[in-house]
């Protein structure tokens, strides 16, 4: 009787995983960059509002202002 | 005994994950503050550290959506692989949005095209230094 290899699954994915040749994918950065751009609008509109109401910290009332709006956008 | 070993097992596993959560979130928490931090810097005012955790808490919360909803646009294309058109897909909303991710993906895309064009002229001058040593 030929001895039984059984590879382990976790092995089995791990060298997948190894084969493939880029290690950031294009939809991975593209998500960065949504990501990214998420946090900026939420940050400037919050900006935009504190200083359109003579502020000189952006507080979170600001931040709430802007969010539905925000939220519509994304 | 059995029952101990099932709850040990599970409790274990669970705590696992909620501390994955938990390290992602932070993760989430210190780059916002950075790029608010940066924000702020440019415009001469600062976010007070309440708008920065909420900012970090929508984030987060939006990206578990987003992730919903590019499991759903793969899956409605009968594929098991998020592409980079369900990304596209969900940049939709906005014109404005839409248009940038469209061209960040068409500039990645050329990014891509010249680091493998550059990785088959090395091998190619390697070849012929072999070939003309030979």
């Amino acid at each position: 009787m030929p001895g039984q290899n059984i590879i382990a699954p976790e092995t089995v994915s791990k060298l997948l995983c190894s084969s493939f040749k880029e290690d950031k994918t294009r939809s991975t950065l593209l998500m960065r960059e949504m990501l990214k751009v998420f946090v900026q609008e939420a940050a400037l509109r919050s900006l935009k509002q504190a200083e359109s109401e003579d502020c000189s910290q952006i507080e979170i009332e600001h931040f709430e202002k802007v969010l539905p709006q925000l939220l519509l956008d994304f | 005994m059995q029952e101990l070993c099932i709850f040990l097992f599970l409790k274990f596993h669970y705590q696992k994950a909620q501390n994955k959560h938990t390290r992602l979130k932070a993760a989430v928490h210190y780059t916002v503050g950075r790029l608010c931090q940066k924000i702020g810097e440019e415009h001469r005012r600062e976010f007070s550290r309440q708008t920065i955790a909420a900012i970090a808490e929508t984030t987060f919360r939006e990206c578990d959506i987003f992730a919903k909803d590019l499991e759903a646009f793969a899956r409605h294309a009968k594929r098991s692989t998020v592409s980079a058109e369900d990304v596209k897909l969900l940049a939709r909303r906005s014109s404005a949005l839409s248009n940038h991710i469209q061209n960040k993906s068409e500039e990645l895309a050329q990014e891509q095209r010249d680091s493998r064009k550059k990785s088959t002229v090395k091998r190619k001058s390697r070849d012929t230094e072999e070939e003309s040593r030979e």
